[in-house]
Formats: C-alpha cells, structure tokens, sequence
C-alpha cells in the first residue's frame, strides 16, 4: 500500500507518576487535594500512574476504586499502574488501569553505554542546561512548563498564572503567580525574580505561600532555595 | 481590507458596548466607514445604546442563517455617516453564531469597510472568543478594581493564545482602555490607579474615559457619549480615537487626576 491510512511507531510520552507508600482514605484525599493545589492548570488534565513497588499494607478492591476515582475527579488521567503485587494487580485491572511493565533495574541499563567511548560525557557537557525563553507576559489562567530545562521569563507573570520549570526559573520582571522549580525533584533548582509577588513559590516539591514572605525581599528582587528540606527567601 | 478590532474584558458591566458604539461612531467621524456588531447574542443592548432598536428588523443570527442578506440586516446609523450597525439576535441562544458563519460575514464586510469593531459579550468562554477569534487588535476594556483588571488580564492571555492571529504565531495588537476612573476615589485608595492598572497589564494605555453621568444621559438617549461633546467621557472617548489610529494624544485626563489631587492637598474640600 503506498499511502497506507496509520504508522505504528515507537515513542515516549512524558507522565506524572504517584509513588504510593501507604494507603488510608483520608489522608490520601487531603495529600492530594494539597498537592493540586500548588499547580491546579499543571496538574489538571495530566497523565499519571500508580506506581506501587513501595506500596505496604493491605489493599482491597473498594480501595482500589476510592484511588482511581479520587485521583480522576482531582482531575488527573490516571491510566496505568506498574509494580504491584498480583492480587492488587488484579484489582487494578478489575478498575480499569492498564498494567505498565516494571522499567529494567538500573544496573541492566549500564553496558548499553559502551565504556571504552569516553563520548558520552563531553555529549551531555557540550550542551549544558536547555533554556526555554518566554518574552511575552504569563497571563492568569496561563502555564509555561519548560520540561527537563530551565525556564526564563522576559516579562511580568501574572497572578493566576503558573510558571514550572525542571531547572531553575529566573523572572526578569515581575512575579506574581505561581513558581515551581525542580518538580522533578530536584533539590538545587532555584527561583531568582526581579519583583518578588509570588502567591506561591516551589522547589522539588516543597512549597510557601506569600502569606509566609517576609516584608524585606516582598516586592523586591530576590531568589528562592532549598536549604535542609525547607524554603528560603533571599534579597538579591 | 478592514481592520478587525475587539472590544472585550473578561469581566460584564465594565462598559464594552458604551465603548464600542463611542469608538465606532469616533471612527466614522473620522472618515473612516465603520460597522460595529453585536456579538453579545440573547442580550442585544448595542442597538439600544445606538438608538436604533426600532429600525432592527433583521439580524447577525439571521445573515449567518442566511435568513437575510448583510444588506438587509445592516442599520445605517441616522446621526453619523459611514456608520452601521449589525445588531444581536434577541432571542437565540449563544451558540446560534458559528466559526463559519462569523467568518464570512466579516469576509463580506471586510470588502466594504475600513472598521469592524466587534463588541464582545462578557465572560472568558465561548461566546467571547467567538467575538475576539478573528480580531487584529483587542481594546481592554477594564475598570480600576481588582477583579476587573484580572479579568482582563485572563482574556490577554486568551488573545495570545486562541484568537486565529496567535494560532498562526502572530500577535493581537493589544490596547488598554480604562473607563469608570474616578480619581477622588483612586485618591482614596479605593481604587487601582491607571499606573497600578498599567503595571500589571503590562499593555500600552489607549485612553482613561472618566466616570461621569453623561454616559447614563448618553445611553437613555440613545446617543453614544462620544457625540456629546462638552462631557469628559465624549472627550476622552474622543482622544482615544484618535490614539487608535495612529495620533499622539496626550492623556488629558491624568493632568485633571493631578488637579484633583493637588486640591486635596491643598485642603479645598
Ligand atoms: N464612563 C462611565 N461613567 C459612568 N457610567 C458608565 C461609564 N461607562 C459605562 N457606564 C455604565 O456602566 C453600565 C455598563 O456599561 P456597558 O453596558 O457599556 O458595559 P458592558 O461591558 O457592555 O456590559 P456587558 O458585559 O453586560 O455587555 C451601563 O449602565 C453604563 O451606562
Ligand atoms: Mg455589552
């Protein structure tokens, strides 16, 4: 057929993915509800999946369903489920989730990168952090995700707005929606904004609302870390 | 080819439609053939600010039914040559404006006019991105309070991101046009002043039309406020005409904020 009507290929899709250690219905309710809410447009709509290889504790099939249906009406698409023991998989599938195969362990990943080609390192140094550059304003209802990169922004983000970065965020102006730097965990990602308005500010995870700014760096230029799990506000 | 221009805000109540019937009777005063329609369906309030709700026989809904010509749903305006007026339905629903049907009644119009002012209804949905969709540049209009100027700033960011022009990697020419300023309540602090209201939005300032009871006289009457010549609103509407296509207007009104100011401190009372 020369024009054949679909391909099947390969590819990779990025998802979000819930580690889910222990399960009791409330504090799993208010976990989320919590989490939403630092990033409602980032979180709204994404791909998850329950990741259970460190899950302990008794699971049964009303459980099962009270998590896909919170996780569903907190608005994410959860699809998929990997690393469960086969009981619980089976409950996982009787509601509906797709059972993910479990990654290959670390160590197996290791002779794919040929030791005697000293390349690879250089490869990563040579192009060192990818930058998303945004020049326009970052309106209220609006979210910029810069995926695997730091994120720079060349104009105000408004209140209501959402900024989100795997690297660092630096805000060459005003900033007064909602900041998440490292939300794939990582723990040295900072925020560096020029007027520091903030309703939120996040790294890996952690977060603050602006009720607990202090007034000498409100308003003013100044970055945001990470020091002994807990956020840190500096005049710059 | 016209120029397509939007007159929305996010937030109701504001004073699209008194902006729109001014900015378009400005423009054919000016020279320019203008039409301004009423995207706000089931509302239909710009016929009436227009004074022209007894001739409307035909309308907007009715020509992208093509249950009329644009010929016969046009209202030519009795006070302003080269003005029209295409009016809402009274009675259909929101969803009775179509992509398609829009499209080629501003394609038909396009050939004829030079402005096209769309006067938007309130919200951030469907309806009000129907009415912005195909625009060029966007007036904003906001009033100087918290909830208006966010608003505003939520259909900034639908401009750049779902009008037909940001689709096609291009950007709405955007204008800032703040109404109902009443400086002795800025002074007061009860509300946002133009520079607290340009800060945020971070867009350039079209014009500062004043609160004013000659609006309210104006929209009795049918009458836009721009016609009203000896009224700050006529006036300010006035220059902010004459910003949109291309002058260099200083704002008057912000030198009247001074005075006002200046005799609050002097202890006038
Ligand atoms: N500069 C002004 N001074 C005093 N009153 C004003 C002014 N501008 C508008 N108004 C009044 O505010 C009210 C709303 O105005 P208008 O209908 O133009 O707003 P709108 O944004 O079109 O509203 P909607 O969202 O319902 O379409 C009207 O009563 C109008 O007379
Ligand atoms: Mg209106």
């Amino acid at each position: 057929m020369a024009d054949p009507c679909f391909h099947i290929k390969g590819t990779s899709v990025t998802s979000m993915v819930l580690d889910l250690y222990r399960y009791q219905r409330d504090e799993f309710a208010e976990t989320l509800r919590q989490k939403i809410e630092t990033a409602p447009l980032f979180f709204t709509g994404s791909p998850l999946f329950l990741n259970l290889a460190s899950f302990t504790g008794g699971m049964d099939k009303t459980q099962m369903q009270s998590i896909v249906s919170e996780c569903r009406s907190a608005g994410f698409q959860l699809y998929g489920f990997r690393g469960a023991e086969e009981h619980v998989a089976q409950m996982a599938k009787d509601a509906g989730l797709v059972h993910l195969p479990t990654p290959r362990p670390r160590t197996e990943q290791a002779p794919e990168a040929p030791a005697s080609e000293p390349t690879p390192q250089p490869a990563a140094n040579s192009n060192p952090t990818p930058t998303k550059v945004i020049s326009k304003p970052v309106r209220s209802g609006q979210q910029v995700y810069a995926e695997g990169a730091d994120l720079i922004l060349l104009a105000p983000v408004s209140e209501g707005a959402e900024v989100i970065a795997d690297g660092n965020i630096h805000v060459y102006s005003a900033l007064r929606g909602r900041a998440l730097a490292g939300v794939r965990d990582n723990s040295n990602a900072r925020i560096f904004c020029q007027k520091l308005e903030a309703e939120l500010v996040s790294i890996a995870g952690h977060f603050i609302l602006n009720d607990s700014f202090s007034e000498a760096v409100w308003k003013k230029p100044a970055q945001v870390f990470l020091q002994d799990d807990s956020i840190e506000i500096a005049a710059l | 080819m016209a120029k397509i221009i939007v007159v929305t805000s996010g937030k109701g109540g504001v004073g699209k439609t008194t902006s729109s019937a001014a900015i378009s009777t400005g423009l054919a005063l000016r020279g320019h053939k203008t039409v301004v329609i009423d995207f706000d369906v089931g509302l239909r309030n710009l016929d009436l600010i227009m004074g022209c709700e007894r001739r409307v026989v035909y309308d907007f809904v009715n020509v992208i039914n093509k249950e009329a010509n644009l010929k016969q749903a046009l209202i030519k305006d009795k006070r302003t040559e080269g003005l029209y007026v295409l009016p809402a339905s009274q009675t259909r629903d929101k969803d009775a404006l179509t992509h398609d049907g829009v499209e080629a009644v501003l394609n038909e119009l396009a050939e004829d006019f030079d402005y096209i002012i769309c006067d938007s209804p309130a919200g951030i949905e469907q309806g009000a991105q129907m009415a912005l969709y195909f625009a060029e540049e966007a007036i904003v209009v906001t009033n100087p309070e918290v909830s208006s100027v966010r608003d505003s700033d939520r259909i900034l960011g639908i401009l750049q991101s779902k009008s037909r022009l940001a689709e096609q990697g291009k950007q709405v020419k955007e204008h800032l046009l703040l109404t109902r300023y009443n400086p002795e309540r800025v002074a007061s602090a009860e509300m946002l002043s133009v520079a607290d209201v340009e800060e945020i939005l971070a867009i350039p300032l079209l014009g500062v039309i004043p609160e004013s009871e000659a609006v309210l006289k104006a929209s009795n009457q049918g009458s836009p406020v721009i016609l009203d010549e000896n009224s700050e609103a006529g006036q300010a509407y006035s220059d902010a005409v004459a910003r949109l296509v291309g002058e260099d207007v200083e704002h008057r009104f912000l030198e009247m904020q001074k005075k006002g100011f200046l005799k609050r401190l002097l202890g006038g009372k």
